[in-house]
């Protein structure tokens, strides 16, 4: 009989626990290991714990939808807002779509530039996402990507065009790079930072 | 003796809110707690848990926060905050009120 501290809980589930936000899988998966534990200590075979281990946990697709009718994600949670706000907060994104794009048609923009299109850019797309909330998948891959947009457009701008004539006057720039590299490596080691990127 | 679903679905942030008194805990503990409190006679789905766990940290009467099991997985504790204790008793009366309700009515030479 194998372990349940040595299975792969998300594999053994994966396709009942993709429809679930980082999160609340990762809470499920300690749920249905600690059932699985239950049930094998009783005698049952792996798939027989499993299938009991499903069954008890109930329906999947009235549970999913009962968490998504939930605001429980600290961070997107409590961004839900009613439709007003939601096509207000379109707007915000095709503000801060703009915004970024300043640093890709500008030859050398300046800081105020980058600093600003960053922070309509991405808190623009925060917003953005959190109307795509219900649209677990769509929200993931937006948010790597706004994330890697704004990496792209900072290298871009930083060492292609404003680092060589900045970093000679400017020895702070590069220190300040490194605390932020840091800060947000810092960052997603946080679980509840990392769940709601990842 | 069984009892019905919208009475144990009435009955769940009561009991959830009064076991987090006893001190911290994860999701499937709670549920064993309440098969135990209840000697088998409350059956809960354990999927009806989560989404009520989840309403009452966005509500603030309770807070998360991710740890680990023995073994080394992700566990998320759930711990009672401050405002909670006011839902307890609100809760306390409420439900000590039908009680007394249905008493009075199916037992009125004692009640």
């Amino acid at each position: 009989m194998e372990s349940p501290d040595r299975l792969n809980i998300a594999a053994l589930f994966r396709r009942e626990l993709s429809r679930f936000p980082r999160a609340v899988a990762l809470e499920l998966e300690d749920h249905l290991a600690e059932s699985i534990d239950a049930q094998l200590a009783l005698g049952k075979s792996l798939s027989e714990a499993r299938e009991a281990a499903l069954k008890t946990l109930g329906d999947l697709g009235e549970l999913a939808r009962d968490l998504r009718s939930t605001p429980s994600d600290p961070i997107w949670g409590g961004l839900r807002m009613p439709w007003q706000l939601r096509l207000l907060s379109l707007g915000w994104v095709a503000f801060g779509l703009i915004c970024l794009s300043r640093v890709c048609t500008e030859s050398n923009p300046t800081y105020l530039t980058i600093a600003g299109s960053l922070f309509f850019g991405l808190s623009g797309s925060a917003v953005g996402l959190s109307v795509l909330r219900r649209r677990e998948v769509l929200r993931r891959w937006a948010l790597r990507f706004s994330v890697g947009l704004g990496l792209v457009l900072v290298a871009k701008s930083l060492l292609v065009h404003s680092a060589p004539a900045i970093l000679p006057v400017a020895p702070w720039v590069m220190p300040v790079m490194a605390a932020g590299a840091l800060l947000s490596a810092w960052g997603l080691s946080r679980p509840g930072i990392r769940n709601a990127f990842l | 003796m069984k009892i019905n679903k919208d009475l144990v679905a009435a009955s769940a942030t009561p009991i959830i809110l009064t076991l987090l008194q006893e001190g911290e805990s994860y999701g499937y503990a709670i549920i064993q707690r309440v098969r135990e409190l209840s000697e088998g006679e409350v059956i809960w789905t354990d999927g009806m848990l989560y989404p009520i766990l989840h309403r009452l940290e966005s509500q603030g009467l309770i807070s998360a926060r991710w740890g680990e099991s023995e073994s080394g997985r992700k566990r998320k504790y759930y711990r009672l905050e401050a405002p909670a204790k006011e839902a307890i008793d609100d809760e306390r009366r409420q439900w000590n009120t039908m009680n007394l309700i249905l008493a009075r009515l199916w037992n009125p030479q004692t009640a």
